[in-house]
Order: C-alpha cells, then structure tokens, then sequence
C-alpha cells in the first residue's frame, strides 16, 4: 500500500468518521454561535440555536455563507477571536477593493500544516525529495502552506517562489530537483523555457509535480507529464478554508481524496442550493470542523464537483472529489489570481469613453491562459485618433492590473455588438480546451 | 471669418471586420448623404473612418442611430496647386512654426484645377494655423464650400 | 483505535431544566478522554448518563457498538462500565477490603472464587497503602486514600470504560499527582477512562484528547496538545493570565 501521512484519519471507519463530524459541527457550531458576530446575527434572525443542530443533516436547515458575505464582513465580523490573538492572516487573491482576510491560531496552522503534508504524501513526496515551489510566497496562502507541509515531512524546500523562469531552470539543473510545486500553467512555462534553453528533460532529476490554485485539464497535464518527464497530481484548496490541503490525488487518480475530519463537504444544486445525491455533479459547500480563528458554515465554494465515498484502492476511506475543471459563476483564474468580472465592472464604470457592456474572453496563448477584457466603445464618446484609443485601451488595462492585480489586454468593440442578455449577463467567454 | 473655415470631419469607430465600412457607406446612402472625401486609419484590432460629407450633423446623427460609435473632429480644407512641391510648400510653412499635422488627405475632385487637401491640427493651434496660412495666401476653402463638393 | 463510547445528540434534563443540549463525544478503546468545562457545564452530569443514572429524552448513547439508553446502572456495570463519583462515597464503617470486595459484587458465584481474589490483589499492587490498611474502617483513611480505596472498588469491577468524577477534588497536590500516575497507569493495563476534573492542567497532562463544555454543549474538542495551545482554554482552565496568553 502506498504511503498515507495520518493513516488514523485517512483511513477511518466512516462511522468513526461521521461521529467525529458531529462532534466537530456542534463545537463549531457553538462556537461559533457565542464569538463570531456574523453568526450569531444570522441565528438569532432565524430564531435558532446552536443545540437545534444535533445531526449532521440538521446542518442543512443553515443558510449558505458566501463570498458576498465574506466581502461585507471585512474585516472582523468572521472572525472568531480578537486579531492579537491570530498568529498569521493571509489574504485571498485579487482586489484590493474588498479583499477577504483569513485568520489562523497556532492550531489552525498545526492543521493546515498537517492536511498539506497528506497531500504531498499522497503525491508520492517524501522525505528524500528536493521540493522546489513556485507557488507565491506573500499573502497568497498557496507558497507557505506548500512549504510548511513541504518542511513538516521533512523534504529539502526550494522556496523560488515566483522566480523568474531562467532562474527556475537553473535551480532545478544546480540543485536537482526532484519535485515541482505550483501552478500548472506555470509549470508549463517552466518546460517551455527549459526547452528553449536546450535543456533535456532526461538530464534532470524531475520526479514529480503536485499543481494547483487553477483548473487544469487532462490535456495540460498530458503535457506536463510529457514535456517535464514527472508524474502530476492535482491539489486543492481554497483561501477560504485556509488554503491547500483541503483535497488531493493519491497514486491511483480517481479524484482528489477530501480531508473529511476537517472539512464537511456537501454537494448542491448551484441554482436551488438543495443537496444532491452522492455521484451527482454540484457546488462543492464547505463547513470548517476543526478551524479557530475563522470557522465557517455552509461556505459556497463556487466550484463544481462531485463525490465518491468508496474505499480507493490506495487504502484511504475519506471521499474523493472529481477534479473540478468549470465554477458557477463567472469567476475565472488568470496568473492564480481570481477574477470577478464584477471587478471588471467596477473598473470600467469609471471610463466614460466605454459603455458597461463588456465580455470577458479567456484563451490559452502558448502555455498561459490570458484574459481579454472586450469593451464596447460608448456611442458618443471616442477619440478621433488610433492613438488616442490604445491609449484608452492601455489605460483601462492599466488600471485593471492596479485594482485587481493581473495584466490583461483591452479591446474596443463597436457598440451593440456584445450580447446582451436577460438576467445575468454571461460575462465570460471561454475559448481554452475544457476537459 | 475663421469660423467657417473649420471643416466639420465625422469620424466612426470600426472594428476590423468585413462589412462594416459597407453598412456605413449604405447608411449614409439610405439618408441621401453624399461622402466626399475618406480616409482610414486602422490598426490590426479596429479603425477610424474619417469622412467628409454633405451634411456633418445629419449624417452623426444617423449614423448613431445604427450603432455606431461617431463623433466629430475639426479640420482644415486646403486648396494645393496641383505640382510638385505645392503640399511640400505648405507643409513646411506649418513645421517652420511646430504646428504639427496630425494627418491629412485628399478630395476625390478637384477645385479649380487644383487638389484639396483636408488637414487635422491639434484644436488649440486649429485658429493660428487658419491664420498662418492666410497669411501665407494659401487659399483654404470655407465649410459650406466643402460640403457643397 | 476502535470506539468504545459514542454520545451522539444526547439530551438530559433535570427536571425540567435542560442540561445536556444535544451533547456529542466519543471515548476510543484504551484513551484517556478529559472533560473540562466550568461548574454546571454539564461534565457531571454527562457520567451520569453514561453510567445509567440519568436517562437522556433524546439522543444516541452507545457502548461497544450497541444501543445503552435505558439500561439500569447495575447492567451497565455487568457490561464494563463503571463510575466513580464525586465525593468518594466509600462505606466509612467498612473495611477497606469489604470495600473493595463490595466492588466485585455484581460478578457471578463462579468469578467470585476464581477472579475476585486475583483482582484484589491487583488492586492492592496499585495502591499499596490500601494493602498496609486493608483491615482499617474506610472511614479512618486520609482523602487521598479514600480516593484510591474508591478507585480500587471501582476496578474490582472489571471495567471496560471508567468514569472518573473529579477524583483530584480537595487533594493536595502531592496526592493529586500521584492519582492520576495511578490513571496512566490503567490504562497501560487496557482500562478505557472518561474523566471529568477540574484541574485542566493535571487532566490535559495525561489525557490523550478532552471536550470543553459550556451549558451543556460541548465547544471545543481536540488532541491535549490542541486543547492546551488554544486561547481560550488557556485563559478559562489553565490559569493564564490575560498578559501571558
């Protein structure tokens, strides 16, 4: 059998399991109830109490937590405890005009540190490895948590970071290492610029690779698999929930097996927010169990999944989540930062020179994704020169990259020529391979 | 009067795809407006289609009503002799002064034997230049002339 | 690790005072489970559901995989589990021996003449001071040996889970250490315990998990080592002071 991190909680009795959830979604529950302000208004509103829950599906009768919620919460009313008493924040990707704040006490970051460590076990990393992570290391929880986890096994850690690609080529040559740690478009970057270099993947001492923090699809992994010469597995995780180490692959890559002692996992109906039997595809809604400083119920993750609570041949007994590849809404990942088109909204809007119809359109140049904001030109404003209006254009994406921190193109469109569309206006066009 | 010596140039934002300078000239057809003189300027994603018309104001306005994105730009109509050397003369009267041309075409006809030549300076130099180039005698037709084309 | 004890949505009342809300916890065979919480959180009155005392209007209370509501306290001990309560409760005119064979009562004729001697002497290899004074009246013993003696009674028993209530009240410290050495202890020898003590410091030290308890609801669970790192259980149960924490 293949190596597990905490054979006492990967491999346990899933009706050892489901007492230990119950323990744990009371506590929280409590807890929750008596110290963060958000929910106890929300209980109180419902006219309910903690000890109305006292099974697992009495957590049903809860309401969803959103990202909205997060948003207008900024930046205390989810927390759990005063912020002296947090040892670490780190802060979701994206805006800096509503950013979401997470909070971990020393035991959060004990547990966060703990569930990453399963995943790179289960992705064949040991402690014999020379881990190099190219995740971001700031208040991106991806570098750090992978590095904790990385170091907590007792593997050699590369912190690169987000190292300029000559550089991630050399380190991997002079130090050779064994795994790779980051980003999936990034690690095909990574191959492009070795190739480029005339560096023979044979010549490396590549092993293996976990990606995340974007959707990927089998093709991209094909292609890392191929082009880097290692085995990939997928990781997941979302800042909300602290981070990596919510799910991961194991060796047999029939899904990613879910932390099920720290995260209740449910699958809804995107549009009626009611459960879906198991194997149905839905949006994964994530309840913290054991988390401290920032417990939360019912959180909508916006991506889509579905599960399986059979027995892996690996041996774990915790469910696995089929690799999420599509979301509910129209956020998408570019660069690993998370792009509302709300976001896009809000930057456009203070352009007079452009109506409020845009589209945003994701295509797959070479190895990254990029992102084209297409805007349509107002019906009375323009300038009468090609200059003016790139200028315009490198304007507007000038400002989208200071607000929301990713570097896009612009293109003027006429007006009327973006679909409108009743109700929600679907925002997005996206033109990669889905798999 | 300098007044009338500003020209009024519609402009309209295209995209760079087949059909749309067709739409614009069959619009303005539909509405009995004569172009008289165009130009473009276009990069690989859009373009700007400068045209002169019979009527400026008729023909933003109706080409707002079908969609597109118009406006308008002041410019100059130079009556250049028809040799060599006539627009070099003229152009290096405005360089002479840092009156720097932003672009500039010509008219399908002729006036008098001569080319007429559109010129577009920046707005705050557009009335020095009018007078500098009277003052250089170089004859610069009035609006209504234009149009009247 | 199997479960030994399982709580699941228990509710208890006095009465008509709700006491346990929907309390849920579980004890794995051979672990050592603290729990803490202020007076009236509802600690002791969990044992005493657990040990039959108390029947709980709503709720799952299993032990070894079967159903145990509504089962009388003296078949809960035939089947393994065994309370010691607050207080001690000994039988002061008694012999420390009568005491403990007292606690052999509920086994058959047959362990009588086979296992009980056997167990007894178990028990006074535990506490030797019992040994020294096992003619004496219970009644004469200090505190400390009152608990033991309590203890001894209760293991005679043969218990599968303990239930330890507060069994370091009122002891000095020296005494106190040396009770809960005696808790490590059995449960090298295969005793499951479910303790329920005041003193946090001394129960997280040689529990391997514990539940914090607040009104009847539990708030917090967690490995002794999370329980002692967080914040709030420092501050309520382990004396920090604000400026330490």
């Amino acid at each position: 059998m293949a190596a597990i991190y905490n054979p006492r909680y990967e491999t346990i009795a899933r009706e050892e399991l489901q007492q230990l959830q119950l323990e744990r979604l009371q506590a929280t529950i409590n807890r929750c109830y008596k110290n963060v302000p958000f929910y106890r208004r929300r209980l109180e509103a419902l006219g309910m109490e903690p000890e109305d829950f006292q099974s697992l599906d009495d957590l049903r009768q809860l309401p969803f937590t959103t990202k909205q919620d997060l948003r207008d919460s900024y930046p205390y009313d989810l927390v759990a405890l005063p912020l002296r008493e947090v040892v670490r924040f780190h802060l979701s990707s994206g805006t800096t005009g509503s950013p979401t704040v997470i909070a971990y006490t020393a035991n959060d970051l004990a547990h966060w540190t703990e569930l990453v460590a399963r995943n790179l076990v289960a992705g064949e990393i040991t402690r014999e490895d020379v881990v190099q992570i190219f995740f971001g290391y700031g208040l991106f929880s991806g570098g750090f948590g992978l590095h904790q986890g990385a170091e907590a096994i007792g593997a050699s850690v590369l912190p690169v970071s987000e190292a300029e690609l000559p550089q991630q080529v050399k380190i991997m040559q002079d130090f050779r290492s064994t795994a790779l740690i980051g980003m999936p478009s990034y690690a095909l970057a990574i191959a492009e610029a070795m190739e480029a270099a005339g560096v023979d993947a044979n010549s490396l001492s590549l092993r293996v690779g976990l990606f995340g923090a974007e959707p990927w699809s089998e093709e991209r992994r094909q292609a890392i698999e191929e082009r880097l010469h290692i085995r990939a597995y997928d990781i997941y995780g979302l800042s909300e929930m602290g981070g990596p180490g919510v799910s991961g692959e194991c060796p047999e890559r029939c899904g990613l097996h879910l932390a099920e002692d720290h995260y209740l996992v449910e699958v809804v109906d995107p549009a009626t927010g009611e459960p879906l039997p198991e194997g149905e595809e839905g949006e994964l809604v994530f309840t913290t169990l054991t988390k401290e400083a920032l417990p939360l119920l019912r959180y909508r993750s916006g991506d889509l999944s579905a599960l399986d609570s059979a027995p892996c041949a690996c041996g774990r007994t915790v469910a696995r989540m089929r690799r999420v590849c599509c979301r509910t809404d129209d956020m998408v990942i570019i660069h690993g930062i998370n792009v509302f088109p709300a976001d896009v909204a809000t930057v456009l809007a203070s352009f007079p020179e452009v109506s409020e119809h845009f589209q945003l359109v994701v295509e797959q140049v070479g190895v990254l994704d990029e992102l084209e904001v297409r805007v349509e030109l107002a019906p009375q404003f323009f300038s009468d020169t090609i200059r003016g209006l790139e200028g315009l254009e490198q304007e507007i994406a000038d400002k989208i990259r200071a607000n929301l921190g990713v570097g896009v193109a612009v293109k003027l469109v006429e007006p009327k020529t973006i679909e409108r569309s009743i109700g929600k206006a679907k925002r997005v066009l996206d033109l990669r391979d889905k798999e | 009067m300098a007044a009338t010596r500003i020209v009024q140039q519609v402009s309209i934002f295209l995209e760079n795809k087949s059909g749309r300078l067709a739409e614009v000239c069959t619009t303005l057809g539909a509405h009995d407006i004569n172009i008289r003189a165009l130009c473009i300027a276009d990069t690989s994603d859009f373009g700007i289609l400068r045209l002169i018309v019979n009527d400026p104001a008729k023909a933003a306005s109706v080409l707002q009503q079908a969609g597109f994105s118009v406006g308008q730009t002041s410019v100059i109509a130079l009556q250049i002799p028809d040799r060599p050397g006539g627009l070099g003369g003229v152009l290096e009267k405005l360089e002479a002064v840092g009156i720097n041309v932003e672009y500039m075409y010509a008219f399908f006809v002729r006036r008098e034997g001569d080319a007429v030549v559109l010129f577009r300076v920046a707005d705050d130099v557009l009335e020095s230049t009018i007078r500098l180039l009277q003052e250089a005698n170089v004859p610069i037709l009035s609006a209504e002339d234009v149009y009247a084309l | 690790m199997s479960l030994l004890l399982t709580l699941s949505g228990v509710n208890t009342f006095y009465d008509r005072l709700h006491v346990l809300k929907g309390a849920s916890l579980h004890v794995n065979e051979g672990e050592i489970v603290a729990l803490l919480g202020a007076n009236g959180a509802g600690k002791t009155t969990t044992l005493r559901t657990v040990c039959g005392l108390l029947r709980p209007a709503s709720g799952q209370v299993s032990f070894a995989g079967q159903s145990i509501v509504g089962r009388s306290p003296e078949a809960l001990v035939r089947l393994g589990i065994t309370q010691v309560p607050e207080g001690r409760q000994i039988f002061g005119p008694l012999s420390v021996q009568d005491n403990l064979l007292l606690g052999a009562y509920g086994r058959g004729r047959r362990a009588q003449r086979t296992e009980v001697p056997g167990d007894l002497a178990r028990v006074f290899e535990l506490f030797p001071v019992l040994a020294e004074r096992r003619h004496e009246r219970g009644g004469s013993l200090s505190g400390g040996q009152q608990q033991m003696l309590a203890m001894g009674r209760a293991l005679m028993a043969r218990p599968r889970l303990l239930l330890l209530d507060e069994p370091c009240l009122g002891l000095a410290p020296l005494v106190a250490r040396q009770i809960m050495e005696t808790i490590v202890a059995l449960r090298a020898q295969g005793t499951t315990i479910l303790l329920v003590e005041q003193n946090a410091r001394a129960a997280l030290r040689i529990a391997d998990r514990g539940y914090v308890m607040e009104t009847g609801k539990v708030v917090l669970e967690g490995t002794s080592e999370e329980l002692v790192r967080n914040k709030d259980v420092r501050r309520a149960y382990l004396g920090k002071d604000y400026d330490e924490v």
